[in-house]
């Protein structure tokens, strides 16, 4: 290999005197001729780009979408909270009970009693059938619970399983009629999300495939057109490791700055949609910023989402040149 | 410098191009193959270039085996033999220097840092006043030049040419032949395959003589009586 070659003394007196390249500088020769021949035929250096920059959006995108939905859905989960229905009949001591008992329970943060009365007036102000509750004459409202789930206490376990389990335990008391955990549209949601990733992850892997084998093509119809060269250098004494530097170096630059374009679209894209987002999450009482527009304003999630994009970009370009060179090259037999 | 030692080429099929061929050539010596087209010259070269392995016999070239050298070790045995091949073999998207430069580069040495040895070796084949020019533009004995200029740049100890004066009139063939005798007398030993008999008498150097892949002449070892010749 090119390593050994470098550090093994030359038989030939003559070459002992000459200055050797160090192996930075030819790296650096390499890079510069690689992206020298990139410019040579612009048009079609470009339009590589852009199909990378397309291919890498969709994942991309679906992947940011989907860390909005996730972040939004964390901030309306942090507030789980059940509904506790008592028996009709219940005495406003035994609610005060019940309410204590809950109280005491390990994740219980707050305990709102709702009586009677006060939930019909609610339901007369929210309905706006004031007129025809009076004319029901009795209260067929139960007393109401709402029992606030603590978020800090919680630590890392699910939200919703631990709302749950404390639904079931509260089922267990005297005077319970019902247990509601709210919410249960999160938990579709949430799985709608999960769904969400899947595909995210499969699209990846198709666009992954993809790229690689476009860039693939790419390097292998430059080394076609390098034919000569390459012949001329094998008869010479290169090694199919030098020969295939220059390509590396392409494939990792038309990577790279597909990469980066993915970016700058997905900023574009985002910045367009985030607003809309905001709005849908307001839909849902997500008072918390929107966080697609967060991430959006924020400079450092900025570069690393760039840096990130970059290297996956620079990464494929680099397998696809190394699978797809190595055998045009072997092809190329003097 | 180069030992055949009953060295045959078989390719796939069984068509032999190159039949138990033993022969030295020493350092500085100066040696042509000649025979008729198909006789096995280009076969030959090959084989000392490792573009072709032996399938039976001995080869040494430059102290080493090629029957079992690898695939790695080849670039680098290719490095230290200058090759300068009939169609010139030069690259037009660069000019003469880059040309005759790239070998240096191959071999991981800095064209910049060693300027003065690709000059040399154009002053030597007299086109230093030509370095900026693209091949192309150049008359076929001056791209010939410009061929040899690379096949020495990186001071081999061994030259092989095949067929190097091949589209080129009597003259401009004296004066390449004249420059390969420059290399001969500071050690270096030339290979040299032709089939341009008046040429070869005219010089009188070592002679190997090929027909259908066997050796039947070589005029530094005169056949006995008595043999097929």
């Amino acid at each position: 290999m090119s390593s050994a070659r470098y550090n093994k003394p030359s038989a030939s007196n003559a070459r002992r005197g000459s200055k050797r390249i160090t192996r930075v500088a030819a790296h650096r020769r390499e890079a510069g001729r690689a992206w020298h021949r990139l410019w040579e035929a612009p048009a079609a250096t470009l339009v590589t780009v852009l199909i990378i920059a397309i291919a890498l959006l969709l994942p991309s995108l679906l992947l940011s979408l989907q860390h909005a939905l996730t972040g939004g859905l964390h901030e309306l989960q942090s507030e789980a909270s059940l509904s506790v229905y008592l028996q009709a009949d219940t005495h406003p001591d035994s609610a005060s009970q019940v309410s204590e008992r809950i109280l005491t329970m390990e994740v219980v943060a707050a305990v709102a009693t709702i009586s009677p009365s006060e939930a019909l007036a609610q339901l007369a102000i929210d309905t706006g059938l004031g007129d025809t509750l009076d004319a029901l004459g009795s209260n067929p409202l139960p007393f109401t619970l709402v029992v606030q789930i603590d978020d800090a206490r919680n630590g890392n376990d699910d939200l919703n399983s631990v709302a749950q389990a404390v639904a079931s335990e509260i089922r267990g008391l005297e005077h319970v009629e019902s247990v509601v955990v709210d919410g249960e549209w999160l938990r579709r949601l949430d799985a709608l999300t999960n769904v969400l990733t899947r595909a995210t992850q499969l699209l990846a892997i198709l666009v992954a495939v993809g790229l690689l084998t476009a860039i693939g093509n790419t390097i292998r119809l430059a080394v076609e057109q390098r034919r000569d060269e390459i012949r001329v250098s094998k008869l010479i004494g290169a090694s199919d490791s030098t020969i295939a530097r220059p390509f590396l170096y392409t494939g990792l630059m038309l990577g790279l700055m597909g990469g980066l374009l993915t970016w700058g679209l997905q900023v574009l894209v985002v910045g367009l949609v985030s607003l809309e987002v905001g709005q849908f999450l307001a839909l849902y009482n997500a008072d918390a910023a929107n966080p697609a527009v967060e991430r959006g304003l924020n400079i450092t999630q900025l570069g690393l989402d760039a840096l990130i994009l970059g290297l996956i970009g620079a990464g494929i370009g680099w397998v696809a040149a190394f699978f797809s060179c190595r055998r045009a090259i072997q092809a190329c037999e003097p | 410098m180069i030992t055949f030692d009953r060295v045959s080429k078989r390719y796939p099929g069984g068509q032999e191009a190159l039949s138990n061929l033993s022969f030295g050539i020493g350092q500085g010596e100066f040696a042509f193959i000649t025979g008729h087209s198909g006789a096995g010259k280009s076969t030959l070269l090959k084989l000392v270039l490792g573009l072709e392995k032996p399938s039976g016999g001995k080869l040494i070239v430059n102290g080493r085996d090629l029957a079992s050298i690898t695939a790695r070790e080849l670039p680098n045995h290719r490095q230290q033999i200058g090759t300068v091949f009939q169609d010139h073999q030069l690259l037009d998207d660069r000019n003469v220097f880059d040309n005759v430069a790239l070998p240096l580069e191959i071999s991981g040495l800095d064209p910049r840092e060693n300027q003065r040895r690709v000059r040399a070796a154009l002053d030597r084949v007299g086109l230093a006043a030509k370095e900026k020019m693209r091949p192309s533009a150049l008359s076929g004995g001056e791209q010939q030049r410009v061929g040899i200029a690379r096949a020495v740049v990186n001071t081999p100890r061994i030259i092989l040419a095949d067929e190097p004066t091949g589209n080129l009139d009597p003259e401009l063939s004296a004066e390449i032949m004249a420059l390969f005798a420059q290399f001969m007398s500071v050690g270096v030993s030339l290979l040299v395959a032709s089939h341009d008999r008046a040429l070869i008498d005219s010089l009188g150097y070592r002679t190997l003589t090929l027909d259908q892949g066997k050796l039947i002449r070589d005029s530094k070892n005169p056949p006995e009586a008595g043999s097929d010749e």
